[in-house]
């Protein structure tokens, strides 16, 4: 009798594509060579921007722009971070890569892992567009 | 034995307040326009527009337009493949103007540098055309005043 495979509920692993190359370019990447770019995202480290400081105002985390080299859209502007935004901040303030953002997530609040992952990888990309989070040479290949 | 109790987790998301001077409306010199001539010369690409205005697009904490989960901005109806076809156009001024985008850099999403206005013409045959132009006023136009 043919003995069936045990179900495991589907799931997709998301890492932000910290990369220079498209996902184009990333499609077309021979077998090894994608390996070694995907293992290279994955050891990514990422810090907060020394342009911007988070303070607390009135027992409510506030981040202030304090940089000369502001994102134009975050000028005069004040930034409220909800409970795991603020969480993040803190932990961008050293290197960290998203695999070990997403795993003190996990350990620190209660939700779904895979739904943590995603939210973490825009959250990151986010920041990376606005130049809030900046990548950082990893001496030690993540960790 | 004490229980450790994690707190529930929630996207994380960064409200932004900004100071912006209040906005002075002038209702001098306004004229009533018959037709535009409206000069499709929007660089070539994948042409998106917002049928319900920029403004009723989902976005993200900074205000830019955004689908979910990197999934294409659902807010905006897209044409592929859009190519200027450098040609004005007299276009009435009460047709179909809409907020969009050319999507350069093929992310599905609005980015900075990437906004145009999309004139959507109805041919007399019932085809559609799209044209497009990064002079995002339109004040910017030449007109036929009627």
């Amino acid at each position: 009798m043919k003995m069936k495979k045990k179900f495991i509920s589907p799931a997709l692993q998301m890492t932000y594509n910290s990369g220079n190359l498209t996902t184009d370019q990333v499609s077309r990447l021979p077998e090894k060579k994608l390996a070694e770019y995907i293992r290279q995202c994955m050891c990514q480290t990422y810090q907060i921007s020394s342009d911007y400081i988070l303070r607390k105002i009135g027992g409510s985390d506030v981040i202030v722009p304090v940089g000369t080299h502001l994102n134009p859209k975050l000028e005069s502007a004040m930034l409220m971070p909800n409970q795991t935004a603020a969480f993040l901040w803190e932990l961008f303030q050293q290197p960290v890569t998203e695999a070990e953002a997403v795993q003190k997530c996990i350990e620190h609040f209660d939700g779904p892992p895979d739904l943590i992952e995603r939210h973490i990888c825009r959250f990151i990309r986010e920041l990376i567009e606005n130049g809030i989070l900046v990548k950082t040479e990893s001496d030690n290949g993540g960790k | 034995m004490k229980t450790y109790e994690k707190t529930k987790w929630d996207a994380p998301q960064i409200l932004v307040q900004k100071f912006t001077p209040n906005e002075y409306v002038s209702t001098c010199g306004v004229t009533t326009y018959g037709k535009y001539l409206f000069k499709c010369d929007a660089p070539a690409g994948d042409l998106y527009y917002y049928p319900n205005g920029r403004g009723s697009a989902k976005k993200d904490w900074l205000g830019n337009p955004r689908g979910y989960y990197g999934s294409r901005s659902i807010e905006a109806d897209g044409q592929y493949n859009y190519h200027p076809c450098s040609e004005t156009h007299e276009a009435n001024s009460t047709s179909d103007f809409f907020d969009g985008f050319v999507d350069y850099n093929e992310n599905g999403f609005e980015d900075s540098g990437e906004a145009v206005m999309v004139w959507k013409e109805h041919k007399r045959w019932g085809g559609i055309s799209f044209h497009a132009t990064t002079k995002l006023g339109r004040d910017q136009w030449t007109t036929l005043k009627s």
